[in-house]
């Protein structure tokens, strides 16, 4: 009895045999080839060639190499060696009687006996004393003037709050005088949290301080030797010896390649497109690419400066992009939902704000160039129900 | 049948990665950031020579008042890269972005005689475009911080597309001497401290003051005749007037309807106190409440339908809401400890209240249903919460421990951030915040 499945598979298997035949259904596009020009010569030409190239052997007949003379008289005996006598054991010999004794080992030193245990070695130095910590209740993040989605830390105090965080440039003393960098300022970006903590929620336990690590002891410098006065390395690719007149073929033959490949140069129709290269459509946006620019963007989106009723204004807005990631044009609004014409218009402007301080932050949004495709037309929906009760 | 059936699958399976790959490239931000908006205010161009004093306070006020918020952060003119020399010069849009200010504002002062005038402008700088059109206030030399304060307003409600507060008073009770002989008297001032008058002398103990809503009266409690009563007072011509009250009887804990005309406060008779509403121009009072309990504190929401109160009915202090007229009353308030001194916020979607839980005070804000309770504040003793104008800001009094402690105002965004002192030249408590001044 032959059920359904029967079919359902034979008709399943011949689908996928007859697709497999069909090449896919695709139309795939063949991959990218680079073209190298080249030509066919004739085995003469070629025989001339490597001719040239070959060194002619000598016109002479070879003369045959000297034969070695070899001596047949026997190496004269090894000269006798005396044999060595052993040394005549010496006779004891009784110590010496000194006239003067020496003098008595000196009296062990006495000390007085106390109870007191002996003096431990002096321990090494302690580290500096701990300040007393109370164990925090509750972790609460620390105050501060921004909230976002990530954390970051107070800046250091010696660098200026920015963006991006960069270390500072430190001149080096062992560094090519010559090649002077641009003296740049530490930068931090600014101390974020998570969330708004108010006085109400700031527990008093909360750790206020911590230890400061112990720094590890720091290894010997090196001893500073003068190094011997080398050469400095050649950065420029390494000259090639000059043709000696020793060696004409081999110029007659690189000049002989050269002129065949200009030869053919000339002839070959150019393959370089004279038209402007095509934008890369590339593959579908991954979506780590995808959450990079959002997080972004998300950065420069600040909800609070908006009222409480444009904080409830879900928005959505189109923008096409330039190839170099900049606007093209200006942002659009698509829809909006959520309140009214006063809070749609606090809250298109804070999101076009965003798109706009984003893109002047770098040279442009973090977008994959050969995508461009991808992203050329974006549409962002801005959504602060989440960032309310924050 | 099956056949068909999967020649459609095997299409939908094709189509989907084509499907995907069309269309814009579509994302939605859910996750932003809360900091303060950068803007740039070169100093006001003073186009007389009397105007220069004036042109540089009114820059520096808008400043203080702007970045007073928490919601906005002044770059340092340090950092200009271009300079505003004159109010009609074109905007180099991208000298103000490279050093990230989002706004710029620009303004002139001229002084003709005792006539000041002043005028603006905002710029939205990653637009490149003017927000809004230009704008001039006129008045004396002598008002100059009100055209300040407005100035603010205007670059606050465009930027933020809610209204200002600066241009408001606060009435408070001023507080002079020690604890335990401590000077009363009602006073008045602009709502950054400045221009404090007083509005009563300290013969008589004086308590929780309330801004009409237009502000040309307050409400209060005197205890110049031994007991509690009610008074309204005139703030233009300082004159003032009692609301009756039966001999033996103690009423407290005023404020007006949001039309003006009507009073709701709490009247104590026989060791009861429940909540009632007088009408200032008949004298005709409705009990609203009658419950055993006490029940005071009450608090008109801004469409004057409902009421919320505190009362002990449920055996310890907690929050209800009812009707304007009475009726039965729904408890919003759940948590530990005690819940006093509610405030419908004008926005009317919040209520601002005092908690005390666990030997601290607290300053916190609810929904109107009771949810998303969050406390803004923490202290041996916090109180008295009165709302900004734009709902966004609360002012209340705090007040240190100990035989020597003071009281003093302090502000709080309803966010909990911008927690910060209020500048005022005596002790202070009770604040009341009135309305933006026409």
């Amino acid at each position: 009895m032959k059920g359904p499945g029967i079919y359902i598979s034979a008709i399943g298997h011949i689908g996928l045999i007859g697709w497999l035949i069909l090449g896919w259904g695709f139309d795939a596009d063949p991959l990218p080839i680079d073209p190298i020009p080249f030509t066919t010569i004739s085995g003469d030409a070629f025989a001339d060639m490597m001719a040239a190239r070959t060194p002619k052997p000598a016109d002479a007949e070879p003369t045959a190499l000297p034969q070695p003379v070899v001596d047949d008289t026997p190496p004269p005996p090894p000269a006798q060696v005396a044999t060595p006598t052993p040394a005549p054991t010496p006779d004891p010999v009784a110590p010496p009687v000194a006239e003067n004794p020496p003098p008595p080992p000196p009296p062990p030193l006495v000390t007085e006996a106390t109870d007191v245990p002996p003096v431990a070695p002096a321990p090494p130095p302690a580290p500096p004393p701990s300040p007393q910590l109370e164990v925090s209740q509750r972790p609460t993040p620390r105050q501060a003037d921004r909230i976002a989605a990530t954390p970051s830390a107070p800046a250091p105090p010696d660098a200026q709050v920015a963006d991006v965080a960069q270390q500072e440039t430190v001149p080096d003393a062992a560094a090519d005088p010559e090649v002077v960098l641009d003296a740049t300022q530490a930068t931090a970006p600014p101390e974020t949290t998570t969330e708004i903590v108010t006085e109400a929620e700031k527990p008093s336990g909360a750790v206020e301080t911590s230890v400061r690590p112990q720094s590890r002891p720091s290894r010997p410098t090196p001893p500073v030797s003068t190094p011997p006065q080398e050469t400095p390395p050649q950065e420029t690719p390494p000259q090639e010896t000059p043709p000696t007149p020793a060696d004409p073929p081999a110029v007659v033959a690189q000049d002989d390649i050269d002129n065949l490949l200009a030869e053919l140069s000339d002839d070959t129709p150019s393959q370089t497109p004279t038209a402007a290269p095509a934008v890369p459509a590339g593959p579908p946006m991954t979506g780590a690419e995808n959450d990079g620019f959002r997080v972004s963007v998300q950065s420069c989106w600040n909800v609070g400066g908006m009222s409480s009723a444009a904080q409830q204004v879900t928005i959505t807005v189109a923008f096409d992009l330039t190839t170099d990631r900049k606007v093209d044009g200006d942002v659009r609004q698509v829809s909006a939902s959520g309140g009214d014409a006063q809070a749609i218009a606090v809250a298109f402007r804070t999101a076009r704000s965003a798109i706009f301080q984003c893109q002047n932050r770098g040279a442009g949004f973090t977008l994959p160039s050969d995508k461009y495709e991808q992203w050329r037309e974006v549409e962002l929906t801005f959504d602060p129900s989440g960032m309310r009760l924050r | 049948m099956m056949k068909r059936f999967l020649t459609l699958l095997v299409a939908l399976m094709l189509a989907g990665p084509v499907l995907a790959q069309g269309g814009p490239l579509r994302l939605t931000i859910t996750d932003g950031v809360i900091e303060p908006i950068p803007f740039a205010l070169p100093s006001f161009q003073a186009e007389s020579l009397e105007a220069q004093q004036a042109a540089a306070d009114i820059s520096r006020l808008v400043v203080q008042d702007l970045a007073g918020t928490g919601l906005f952060r002044e770059v340092p003119a340090t950092a200009f890269i271009s300079q505003v020399s004159s109010f009609a010069q074109p905007i180099a849009y991208a000298d103000w972005r490279a050093i990230n200010a989002q706004a710029l504002i620009t303004g002139a002062v001229t002084v003709t005689g005792s006539q000041l005038v002043v005028k603006f402008r905002l710029y939205d700088v990653f637009s490149g475009a003017e927000l809004g059109g230009g704008l001039q206030f006129a008045g004396t030399t002598q008002g100059w911080r009100r055209m300040g304060h407005k100035v603010a307003d205007a670059v606050y409600s465009r930027i933020t597309g809610e209204g200002g507060y600066f241009d408001s008073r606060i009435v408070l009770v001023s507080e002079a001497g020690p604890k335990d002989n401590r000077q009363k008297r009602l006073a008045i001032m602009d709502y950054d401290g400045a221009n404090l008058q007083f509005l009563t002398d300290s013969s008589a103990i004086v308590l929780a003051p309330r801004f009409s809503p237009n502000g040309d009266r307050v409400l209060y409690t005197s205890f110049e005749s031994g007991f509690p009563r009610i008074n309204v007072l005139d703030v233009a011509n300082v004159g003032q007037q009692q609301l009756p009250t039966a001999q033996g009887e103690m009423a407290f804990s005023p404020r007006f309807s949001r039309d003006g005309r009507q009073v709701i406060y709490s009247l104590s008779n026989g060791g009861n106190t429940d909540i009632y509403r007088t009408d200032l121009g008949t004298g005709q009072h409705v009990r609203l409440t009658s419950a055993p309990s006490i029940e005071t504190a009450p608090s008109l929401s801004p469409n004057g339908d409902q009421i919320v109160f505190e009362s002990d009915r449920s055996g310890t202090q907690q929050l209800y809401i009812m009707s304007a007229n009475g009726g039965e009353a729904r408890r919003i308030s759940f948590g530990e400890g005690r819940y006093g001194t509610p405030v419908w916020s004008p926005r009317g979607d919040l209520v601002a209240f005092t908690k005390q839980n666990a030997g601290r005070f607290h300053i916190g804000v609810m929904r109107t249903d009771g949810s998303e309770e969050r406390l803004l504040t923490s202290s041996f003793l916090d109180e008295g919460p009165t709302w900004a104008p734009n709902g966004r800001v609360i002012m209340f009094s705090r007040e240190t421990q100990g035989a020597g402690g003071t009281s003093s105002l302090y502000s709080v965004d309803i966010s909990g951030r911008n927690l910060k002192a209020v500048p005022v030249q005596s002790g202070a408590s009770d604040p009341s915040w009135g309305p933006l001044q026409q």
